[in-house]
């Protein structure tokens, strides 16, 4: 979370190897278990229940607010919190509500587009990794340790610059820097999968890599896989909205939360609530998947569980 | 010793050679030269100014070029600030950004680890309950809310301080509060896991069989060890510093390097951008050099590889 | 007047499953200069009883929950002040634990952790300390002692640095040496060497020793006398003579009959049948019953011991399930 250099979700907060959730011990599998253990998180449910709630305002709030979100109305510049304008309307005139509700869904959007291109790079790259072994494995592995000490947002930085402040180019290049645990991770299960000797029966038996990777492979990482999006997605959120803030994420009309922040740091003199609101909506989204992560962290793996 | 810290250096060689490649070449490879923006420029003068800053040449004699310069420390003049060399703005601008690092890093610390000792001492009571909730909104608060957030409130409400600028000795607090948070937040918490583990040790029982008070058994016995996860913890929290103060120096309008770069990155600067990058990885490197050094000093298990 | 008198030790634990009665209602005294073995099966509260004497047990969960340790006549060391019992660590009752490794501080070097006693409890200055520390060193059996006062304590082996802690421990010149498993974690080589230093430092120091372990063969040869535990309670105590010669209680027979080295080449071990009880819980009638090869009825297992002498300086707890013809002894 803390350092929007380098956002790959430390190892420590994802959940002990292998687990094999479809596993079933003492008459339910580690699924139920799971899902048992975490409705008896109460901050991990309320998490998730207040995160799907600002989903929900997000994407079907607009469809009920009557004004625009680039909608700009010079009468009602910088009006406080009123019946008509819940949020109050920032400098422009623009109602602030549907402008968060629409930077709720760049935002949320951005953070799970860009998680799942980072964690397809990443299982893909482990899975390679790892099953090719060998030089090949060092060469990559080593290149994930030389990528893991770069100032990400430097080059992201410089890739918004050069290529144009482009709303794609910034959903992959945020994804294309958080793939490297990941990729770790699976490398790992990889190599140790292919010590087994059920595999080695497997391949004499012409069974196609792929279908073991598939097979055996991703029962293992996917809890990780799981807690692994969930704490990947803030910090992908974070990440977006420090390029925003800096002027070098999402460009105006659009407007992404970090965008908003920015809009209302600027302006906090004169109108704080369009600081006020955006950051709260923003921090209490983060706050939400933290906990929901750390929630499902301790419920698939009940060991690591701090008391 | 001298051994390891030149092992290191080499190592470093080809991170800082690709990180040298990677933002050169993505620079060239932007669409429009440095000097395109610029309206009311002839045809004849772009010429002249693309030779004479050497870009007519193919693109590799120019990385050549650069690096060689580069190796004797000289980054070239700025593009977009006439007649100043990228050495003299990093040095102009570098000792305030270290300034406000270094305030951030020492209020982070500073605050840090006696929470999270107490959180570890007094565990599962109200001190330690009430030291962590703060640490986890540290850690979740992103520094563009909480900077615009404590400066709306102590500066502008409270008016205990300035909103922003960097004149006044009183004008760091805020900056570096800003910056240190999340770190004083994160250390907290390490401090209490690594504490907590300590504190279990069959060493500390030992010691307290040898009749030594609480607090020296904490202070003397508990804290090397404890510390040793936010020793590891600080060469990410230094990389993580430098993307921090692009932020808070834009927030607090402070004159230092990061907002230089950001500045540089938004007009197009390259040779601003490139040496900004340059100076910015041989940091890290030193400082990631520096922290492997303290971890072999506080954990006389490790030995230098 | 015995050096350490304890009476009615109680020391629970409060865990989520209950309350754990680890020590429960214990008595012994020991003499000065006296060798007292406290043998039993790991969880049958022998260690628990000698953390509590000095106040080591993690409070929580544990607690204290009554009794009085009586030290030199004077101090109750269960109810006294942390204040005044840290003047007696370290100083007049010092311990020595079960393993070297993990026993001494690994960011530390030796010097440090040797001459901390020394400077806490008789305010010796730096040069005189470092003396002392190096003579105890050597004292141990460890050379080049001076070198090795500023190495670290992963240079050494475990019983170098058992060695270390029996040196700590006896460097103020204690009253009490609480020895815990001292040669459990170590090499068998080793494990004698390591009593032999212990039984040395004794004798020139005049200090009383307890010793806590698992295995009896260790107490044999070694003690005076000898406290059987199970499950959180004494269940006999008596001179080394008398345990070995006349064991009573049938744990102390069954504990005897699996010492390896008496046993005869070529059969089975002995091992007791059974596991040691759950502690967590009222317990009423014999913990031992169930695992007991007498013959006895389930009212009989139901009834309460009776702690009794049965010939001077012998105490056994006599029940129908663990003594033969009880009744004699009543």
């Amino acid at each position: 979370m803390v350092n929007p250099c380098n956002l790959n979700v430390p190892e420590e907060r994802l959940p002990s190897l292998p687990i094999d959730l479809n596993q079933v011990e003492g008459g339910s599998s580690l699924w139920a278990d799971a899902w048992y253990r975490l409705r008896k998180n109460r901050f991990a449910v309320i998490s998730l229940v207040v995160f799907l709630g600002i989903t929900l305002f997000s994407y079907v709030g607009p469809f009920f607010c009557p004004y625009g979100f680039e909608e700009m109305d010079l009468a009602t510049r910088a009006q406080g919190l009123s019946l008509a304008h819940w949020f109050g309307t920032d400098g422009l005139g623009r109602d602030l509500l549907a402008r968060v509700m629409y930077g709720g869904r760049i935002s949320i959007g951005v953070g799970f587009i860009a998680t799942a291109i980072s964690l397809s790079i990443g299982v893909v790259y482990g899975a390679i990794s790892g099953y090719a072994g060998g030089k090949i494995d060092s060469v990559m592995m080593r290149l994930v340790d030389i990528l893991y000490a770069m100032p990400y947002a430097i080059f992201i930085i410089l890739l918004m610059v050069i290529f144009g402040r482009n709303i794609v180019l910034l959903f992959v290049a945020l994804g294309a820097v958080q793939w490297l645990t990941i990729a770790r991770i699976v490398r790992g299960q990889v190599l140790s999968l292919k010590k087994q000797e059920f595999v080695e029966a497997a391949v004499s038996l012409g069974l196609s890599d792929s279908r073991i990777i598939l097979r055996h492979v991703i029962p293992n990482v996917l809890g990780v896989v799981i807690v692994y999006a969930t704490l990947t997605v803030p910090s992908i959120m974070l990440l977006e909205a420090f390029l925003s803030f800096l002027g070098l994420g999402v460009q105006p009309p659009m407007a992404s939360w970090g965008v908003l922040i920015k809009d209302g740091a600027e302006n906090m003199t004169v109108y704080p609530w369009t600081l006020l609101i955006p950051s709260f909506f923003f921090s209490l989204t983060l706050f939400c998947l933290n906990f929901l992560g750390d929630g499902l962290r301790d419920a698939l793996d009940p060991r690591s569980s701090k008391d | 010793m001298f051994k390891f810290i030149l092992n290191r250096l080499l190592q470093a060689i080809p991170v800082l050679f690709i990180i040298v490649a990677m933002t050169f070449f993505m620079v060239r490879a932007a669409p429009g030269g440095p000097f395109s923006q610029e309206r009311k420029v002839s045809q004849q003068i772009l010429e002249k100014m693309n030779e004479h800053y050497g870009l007519n040449d193919p693109v590799y004699v120019q990385f050549f070029n650069y690096l060689k310069h580069a190796l004797q420390g000289d980054l070239g003049y700025s593009y977009k600030h006439e007649g100043r060399t990228v050495n003299e703005m990093i040095a102009e601008s570098f000792p305030v950004s270290l300034k406000l690092g270094a305030l951030s890093l020492l209020f982070a610390v500073g605050v840090g680890i006696p929470a999270g000792v107490l959180g570890a001492v007094k565990k599962n009571t109200f001190w330690d309950y009430s030291a962590m909730s703060v640490a986890l909104m540290g850690i979740c608060l992103p520094t563009f809310v909480v900077g615009p957030l404590i400066s709306l409130i102590f500066g502008l409400w409270l008016g205990w301080f300035n909103v922003s600028g960097w004149f006044e000795s009183g004008d760091v607090v805020l900056p570096s509060i800003t910056l240190g948070l999340a770190y004083a937040a994160y250390i907290a918490r390490l401090t209490r896991g690594g504490m907590l583990d300590v504190l279990n040790q069959d060493y500390i029982r030992t010691a307290r069989a040898k009749g030594l008070s609480p607090s020296a058994i904490v202070w003397k016995h508990a804290l090397k060890g404890g510390l040793l996860p936010v020793v590891s913890f600080m060469g990410p929290a230094l990389a993580g510093l430098i993307s921090g103060s692009f932020v808070v120096e834009t927030i607090f309008q402070i004159p230092g390097l990061g907002r230089h770069f950001v500045n540089a990155a938004l007009s197009r600067d390259y040779t601003m951008v490139l040496g900004t990058v340059l100076f910015y990885a041989v940091m890290i490197i030193i400082a990631n050099l520096v922290v492997d050094i303290l971890q072999v000093v506080l954990n006389p298990r490790l030995k230098y590889e | 007047m015995p050096l350490l008198d304890v009476q009615n030790l109680k020391t629970y634990f409060h865990t989520r499953n209950g309350v754990l009665r680890a020590v429960d209602d214990i008595s012994f005294s020991l003499e000065r200069g006296e060798t007292l073995g406290i043998v039993g099966e790991s969880g049958s509260g022998k260690s628990v009883s000698c953390y509590s004497i000095l106040g080591l047990i993690p409070m929580p969960p544990g607690r204290i929950e009554g009794g009085k340790a009586i030290y030199d006549g004077k101090t109750d060391l269960l109810n006294c002040s942390e204040k005044e019992l840290r003047k007696i660590r370290g100083k007049r009752v010092s311990m020595i634990f079960q393993d070297p490794m993990t026993s001494l501080n690994p960011f530390l070097k030796i010097s440090t952790q040797l001459m901390e006693p020394l400077f806490i409890h008789e305010r010796m200055d730096k040069k005189k300390a470092f003396d002392v520390a190096v003579q105890a060193l050597e004292e141990v059996g460890i050379q080049d002692a001076v070198q090795r006062m500023s190495m670290y304590p992963h240079e050494f082996s475990g019983g170098m640095r058992q060695r270390v802690m029996i040196a700590m421990a006896l460097i103020n010149k204690p009253d009490i040496l609480i020895a815990d498993e001292p040669t459990t974690a170590l090499d068998v080589t080793v494990q004698a060497q390591i009593m032999e230093i212990i039984k040395q430092r004794q004798k020139d120091l005049g200090t009383a020793v307890i010793l806590i372990t698992h295995d009896l063969g260790v107490v044999a040869g070694f003690c005076e006398r000898i406290n059987v535990m199970y499950a959180g309670k004494i269940v006999e105590s008596g001179t080394a003579d008398q345990i070995f010669k006349n064991p009573l209680h049938a744990y102390t027979v069954a504990l005897q009959k699996s010492i390896p080295s008496l046993h005869e080449k070529g059969k089975p071990l002995y091992t007791i049948p059974g596991l040691p009880p759950v502690l967590i819980g009222e317990r009423t009638g014999c913990s031992f019953a169930p695992r007991s090869e007498l013959p006895h009825t389930p009212e009989e297992a139901a009834m309460d011991g009776v702690f009794t002498e049965v010939e001077p300086g012998h105490m056994v707890e006599v029940h129908p399930a663990t003594v033969v013809n009880y009744k004699q002894y009543l």
